[in-house]
């Protein structure tokens, strides 16, 4: 009797204080995904009278339907874009940042602002920088003979959602590299010095394999926020277009779903995206946990 | 013509501290000079210096004859061995060692050979394509020295080598240290704060203290003439007792705290001079000649080949160093004689030695 109370107790405890993470958790994520699980095996026609069960139809659907495959395509160069794009501009900034030393401080808060602006304003910002008519930076182009308008061109409109997203994670970026580069220890770097190795020679042979559990984990947080956090900058930026060029996956399971109403295949979308991100995820455990030792 | 030679040297670190107030030294070539001091003292800070890791404030170093103020560390011809080795993790322990002869662009059978030369020398047989955290301490440590060979520097300067050692291990690389650096013959500049690998290694002995230089030459020269009271406490484990005093009658020290030492020598002309007598443990002798007090024996410590006692005269305690013939029982109070030659005096105020 008193072993059981014993237990009890112990287990009611961290129950109790893990509650509202378990409901939180249970409301937005775990029903949801339940929802969007089973409701991709149905179809409902267009006016939600009739609900089908169509068992794995509406993934076949999907498989075959050259607009969604396209947009795949697109998620990838988008994603892969974003990552490359803001490591690389983290990583310059902050092996700048970690040169000055004495006012990193200042450069760190500067540049982590960016972090800060929800990125439906941040959208509005660039969209009206880079707005055919009024923007700033158009008129810019213009000078230097460059034709700017998104909302015909879709290279340009895939370029524009690109930096859009990359000012966020470019702070963010920049703040695990620098923690990273602070934590190489100083005499590494001096003995390579009097190896005779220059700053260039010495961060692509000591400081950059340093990272690379930095750069790797950083890779895949990168390539999670491009697939999935990056519909507000679309909705506030081109809409999923011209046409489909810039029509993400995170942004169709959006379009499908409430504007055009195609709950199921909406619901078979998200499945595929929570399965990739399910392989994400899978990577960051299994790999970057992985620590280097000075 | 000295190998390494500092004129001058002083050191303000940007928050306007000054560490090193001035340092004159000269190091011979071949030589292993110490540095030994309280931490804090500012050896570090001079070895950084020479090794241009750290800007001069003012003064001349000149290593190999050459004056190297305008020279990158890499060209100053000198190698260094971090007190945290500073090993590349990343790389196995031949590219650790072969590192800076591919930057400097040595041919790749040239590297090869030099390597494995250390590998001989070192000790490393079979390591060379382990990372470093695989191996032992005492192992990367040799690491971090065959990398400092390899290159053939005109000097070499170690950083407390050794601190991160047991105590064992420490002795060990102590001495394959000392006899590498004199089978290769080169000069080295070693920085520690361990008052026994200051004696055992060098050759030539720098005691230092807040920033300047107390005082040069051999261990043996050092030890048995300190310059001051300073020196005197810092050489030698147990370290020297202190036991202020009058010089009353000629060459009767009265101590203040009870007893009298008989001087000899100049000592006998200091009549009525405060002064603080200094006297090694191993010098004082328990019942044994005239005794120049009685003090009563606190704790007896056993050390395997001899014994210290810990002896209360009035506010003081000072230690003794015995052999185990005669065994002592604590509470007992001991006649202490303290032999007239081996008194070192020193002026009360300054703490110099007054010969
Ligand atoms: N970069 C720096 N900026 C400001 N002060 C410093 C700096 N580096 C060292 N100091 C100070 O200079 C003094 C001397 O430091 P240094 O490292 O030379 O001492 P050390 O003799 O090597 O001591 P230890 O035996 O503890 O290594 C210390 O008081 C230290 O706090
Ligand atoms: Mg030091």
């Amino acid at each position: 009797m008193q072993a059981k109370r014993v237990t009890f107790q112990r287990t009611a405890l961290p129950l109790a204080l893990l509650a509202p993470q378990l409901a939180v958790t249970g409301i937005f994520f775990l029903w949801p995904a339940y929802q969007a699980m089973r409701q991709s095996l149905y179809q409902e026609d267009a006016f939600g009278l009739k609900v089908v069960f169509s068992g794995l139809t509406n993934f076949y659907d999907l498989a075959v339907d050259p607009t969604y495959l396209a947009s795949l395509l697109t998620t990838l160069v988008f994603s892969l874009s974003v990552a490359a794009v803001s490591l690389s501009f983290g990583l310059l900034l902050a092996v700048l940042a970690d040169g000055v030393g004495r006012g990193s401080k200042f450069y760190q808060l500067f540049l982590v602002w960016p972090y800060a602006v929800a990125p439906a304003v941040s959208g509005v910002l660039w969209v009206y920088m880079f707005d055919p008519s009024i923007g700033p930076i158009t008129k810019l182009l213009r000078v230097v003979g460059i034709d700017w308008n998104h909302q015909i061109h879709s290279g340009q409109a895939l370029a524009l959602i690109v930096m859009a997203s990359c000012a966020k994670q470019i702070a963010y970026n920049f703040l695990f590299f620098l923690a990273g580069l602070q934590s190489i220890p100083k005499s590494l770097l001096e003995a390579a010095a009097l190896d005779a190795a220059g700053p260039i020679r010495r961060f692509f042979t000591i400081q950059f394999p340093l990272l690379t559990p930095t750069s790797f984990f950083l890779l895949v947080v990168n390539m999670v926020y491009a697939f999935f956090e990056t519909f507000g900058v679309i909705d506030a930026t081109t809409y999923g277009g011209p046409g489909q060029s810039t029509n993400i996956l995170v942004y169709r399971v959006f379009n499908d779903g409430f504007k055009n109403q195609r709950i199921g295949a909406s619901a078979a979308e998200s499945v595929v995206l929570l399965a990739i991100v399910a392989v994400f995820t899978f990577i960051q455990f299994r790999y970057v946990e992985r620590k280097v030792e000075y | 013509m000295a190998a390494v030679s500092l004129k001058g040297i002083r050191k303000t670190y940007p928050n306007g501290l000054e560490v090193v107030k001035g340092i004159d030294l000269e190091i011979e070539n071949g030589k292993l000079c110490v540095l030994v001091g309280p931490s804090g003292c500012g050896k570090s800070t001079l070895l950084r210096m020479i090794a241009g890791l750290e800007s001069v404030t003012a003064g001349h170093i000149e290593i190999a004859g050459k004056d190297v103020a305008a020279l990158e560390p890499a060209e100053r011809d000198i190698a260094m061995v971090f007190q945290n080795y500073a090993l590349y993790p990343h790389m196995s322990v031949f590219d650790n060692i072969a590192y800076g002869l591919r930057n400097r662009g040595t041919p790749r059978n040239e590297i090869k050979a030099r390597v494995e030369e250390a590998e001989k020398l070192l000790a490393l047989d079979g390591l060379l394509q382990r990372r470093p955290r695989e191996l032992s301490g005492g192992q990367r440590q040799r690491v971090a020295m065959g990398r400092a060979i390899v290159r053939r520097p005109s000097a070499f300067l170690f950083d407390e080598p050794l601190s991160n050692l047991d105590a064992k291990l420490r002795t060990q690389m102590r001495v394959e240290i000392r006899t590498l650096q004199q089978r290769l013959g080169v000069t080295s500049v070693y920085v520690t704060h361990d008052q026994l690998e200051a004696m055992t290694m060098a050759d030539q002995l720098v005691v230092m203290n807040a920033g300047q230089i107390e005082q040069v030459g051999t261990p043996a020269q050092v030890y048995d003439a300190p310059v001051s009271q300073f020196v005197a406490g810092f050489l030698g484990s147990p370290a020297m007792n202190f036991l202020p005093g009058t010089i009353q009658a000629a060459g009767d020290l009265v101590l203040d705290a009870g007893g009298h030492v008989t001087l000899t020598g100049t000592a006998t002309q200091m009549q009525g001079q405060r002064v603080i007598a200094g006297v090694r443990p191993e010098a004082i002798g328990i019942a044994q000649g005239a005794p120049a007090f009685t003090a009563r024996l606190e704790l007896v410590e056993e050390l395997g080949s001899a014994r210290l006692l810990h002896l209360r005269l009035g506010q003081t305690t000072l230690v003794a160093v015995v052999g185990r013939e005669t065994a002592f029982a604590t509470g007992q109070d001991l006649p202490v004689s303290i032999p007239a030659a081996s008194v070192h005096l020193f002026n009360e105020k300054t703490g110099r030695a007054l010969v």
